[in-house]
């Protein structure tokens, strides 16, 4: 259920592929390959995915977020 | 923590793939976590159609009333329980179309709840027919010809006492959105968030969005914020505006 | 300390000594003396909440989630309100909510006739809202039964977690009795079990829904689940409320069965006929009305509306019964004699 990559975690379960992760990444750092998000190798933990992820199905691994305060 | 306040055994939620609610639902709980809300002092009240289910979704004693009827239902628990925090949260046709009556007259009591509205411009659940804040022209489910009525101006319906406190904002700006809830829950009276969310399956596809993410640029693009202290909000415009 | 009492104003002080402490109503006659009631008495008493909603419909969904909040809770009105109501009703009893609708019936369908008596929700306090149900409705015939039969219906609300309809009509509510609260023999009030809203992290719904208050909208075990619970539960409180009158006549071969305003008006009948009378219309009195219609070889079903309880009556007893309705508020002895007159073909003294 869980796939941990380098930055991030992803919950294939709660995932329901709406792709807004991939869409609204600045980077374009995940991907959508066989029917898995996938952490590419750009990626920066700016945690933009975990933010807009409706059903919290990605999120920055703890302590890696460089979220900006509100 | 946020995410303690939600029924996470409960995932993955009811709603479609790029669904806006579930962004609601999160920002909903961040606010309710910072201003130390829970079960033991907050009840949550939701109605008919997709944005129903919400209700369902947090650690909160919950009720999921008739179509159109949370109003009646939230103001009844506020006045047996006036130290209850009393959330709404329900759709635009759930609120302004058959709830439409107890919204002008709740809000005209000043009821000391706070509403949220999912604005989505359809009635998703069934389909994507028109509702009541469809913009003229939409080809809805129910209106293959174009959705032929003004849409009903919220704003100022809410606006119909000496106090109000009306907030629009979008599910894309999600600082803002917080700010929406976080400032209607601490408000003294009735306090309304009309929130632009996306429904991508019974609306933004027939309207030629490819995804979920396109509406959200659409919204990024589309509204921008009132200046500060203005006392009406513009069309297309996010902000608060309130009167003690 | 007896004194004058009006048949509206029994009930709600009912309500009061059932421990009522919500009101949400629109005004409606012949009901309205209940709402004012309820609104002076909020005036004085802090405790108690008013509300004059803004249409039926928002009554009958504020007094759900008054309930819910931890309050008895009630509200009055007549035929066309009440009909508004039906679907609070049916939510009351999927999401298990205890309250009182009052229900002083008037002349129907439609607007009718404001003013007049008349039986006509029957079938409605039944069968009225969407879908199968059980509820549990009672209907007085004095204003003492008001007074008494309003902390019976609060009770019965309890006891079956469902909203309980109180049937009136614009004669009873209207009519003014001398009584002594303090005479009328009352059970003892029943208290609230479920904990209120803002304790727990239950859902209410009215979806069908599993024991865990889970949406379960496609699980046809679990709907029946609950209806064989909840029938199960309705019939065994009923067996606390076997509330009817029966006056038996050995030297008739007729069983007049009445209630309400027209089982009052047809007392003097009593020396010439045997008078059945529910007071607790549903759940059906079955063995009750099988046991005492056993001797007698006619049934009348005298009623004020076009037989709806005479058609449930020759179900129960499967055999036809003799049917006099009154209609447009007519309900006098006279009226009742020609009925009978007409129905049982020969002279009534």
């Amino acid at each position: 259920m869980f796939y941990e990559y380098k930055h991030l975690k992803w919950n294939s379960h709660w995932c329901k592929r709406c792709m807004i992760c991939v869409e609204m990444c600045p980077r374009h750092a995940l991907a959508l390959i066989d029917d898995a998000i996938v952490e590419l190798d750009n990626c920066n933990a700016d945690g933009l995915c975990e933010r807009f992820c409706p059903d919290l199905a990605i999120e920055v691994i703890h302590g890696n977020s460089k979220e900006p305060t509100k | 923590m946020f995410k303690d306040l939600l029924k996470l055994e409960r995932f993955p939620t009811t709603w479609c793939p790029g669904c806006g609610l579930g962004m609601i639902m999160t920002q909903l709980a961040k606010v309710m976590d910072e201003l130390h809300l829970d079960h033991t002092n907050t009840t949550i009240i939701s109605g008919i159609g997709c944005t129903g289910r919400i209700a369902g979704y947090f650690k909160l004693d919950g009720v999921h009333t008739l179509h159109g009827r949370t109003l009646p239902v939230a103001e009844a628990i506020k006045f047996v329980r006036p130290e209850l925090n009393v959330i709404v949260a329900s759709g635009d046709g759930d609120l302004a179309s058959i709830g439409g009556n107890h919204l002008i007259h709740v809000a005209r009591r000043n009821t000391n709840i706070t509403v949220l509205c999912n604005d989505n411009d359809v009635y998703g659940l069934t389909g994507g027919q028109a509702g009541p804040t469809t913009p003229v022209g939409t080809i809805t489910s129910s209106t293959p010809g174009g959705c032929k009525y003004e849409p009903i101006d919220l704003q100022n319906l809410i606006k119909v006492g000496t106090q109000y406190h009306y907030a629009k904002t979008t599910v894309y700006h999600q600082a803002h959105l917080r700010k929406c809830i976080r400032e209607s829950m601490l408000w003294q009276g009735f306090s309304f968030v009309n929130i632009t969310g996306q429904c991508i399956e019974n609306n933004g596809k027939r309207l030629g969005f490819k995804s979920a993410y396109e509406m959200l640029v659409h919204y990024r693009n589309t509204y921008k914020k009132a200046p500060d202290g203005a006392e009406t909000l513009g069309d297309n415009e996010i902000g608060i505006i309130r009167r003690e | 300390m007896r004194r004058l009492v009006q048949g509206n104003e029994a009930m709600f002080f009912g309500a009061v000594r059932a421990g009522a402490e919500f009101f949400a109503g629109y005004p409606i006659t012949p009901s309205s003396e209940i709402l004012m009631l309820a609104a002076e008495h909020a005036n004085r008493h802090p405790k108690f909440k008013f509300v004059q909603s803004e249409d039926e419909i928002s009554a009958g969904n504020a007094i759900m989630g008054a309930s819910l909040a931890g309050a008895k809770s009630f509200t009055a009105t007549s035929g066309p309100g009440f009909s508004l109501m039906q679907e609070a009703i049916g939510y009351g009893h999927q999401a298990e909510i205890p309250t009182v609708i009052i229900n002083v019936q008037r002349v129907a369908p439609g607007t009718g006739m404001p003013t007049m008596p008349a039986q006509q929700d029957i079938m409605q306090s039944r069968f009225g809202s969407s879908g199968d149900y059980y509820p549990f409705v009672f209907y007085p015939n004095s204003v003492a039964e008001c007074y008494k039969y309003t902390m019976v219906s609060f009770n019965a609300a309890e006891e079956s977690e469902s909203p309980v309809v109180l049937l009136s009509d614009a004669y009873l509510g209207h009519l003014n009795e001398v009584v002594d609260f303090h005479c009328i023999k009352l059970p003892r009030a029943v208290r609230r079990k479920r904990a209120p809203l803002g304790t727990g992290q239950r859902l209410f719904t009215g979806l069908v829904h599993d024991e865990q208050g889970r949406p379960r909208t496609a699980d046809a075990e679990t709907c029946k689940r609950w209806h064989v619970r909840v029938s199960d539960l309705h019939t065994k409180v009923s067996n606390r409320y076997i509330d009817f009158e029966f006056q038996p006549n050995l030297s008739s071969d007729t069983l007049i069965i009445s209630y309400g305003i027209v089982s009052r008006v047809l007392q003097p009948l009593s020396s010439q006929f045997a008078l059945f009378r529910p007071i607790r219309m549903f759940p059906l009195l079955t063995d009750e009305i099988r046991r005492c219609a056993n001797d007698y070889r006619n049934i009348v079903v005298m009623e004020a509306n076009d037989g709806q309880y005479a058609t449930i009556i020759e179900s129960v007893l499967k055999r036809d019964v003799h049917r006099v309705p009154l209609f447009g508020g007519r309900i006098n002895l006279a009226s009742a004699r020609a009925g009978l007159r007409k129905a049982l073909g020969r002279m009534i003294e």
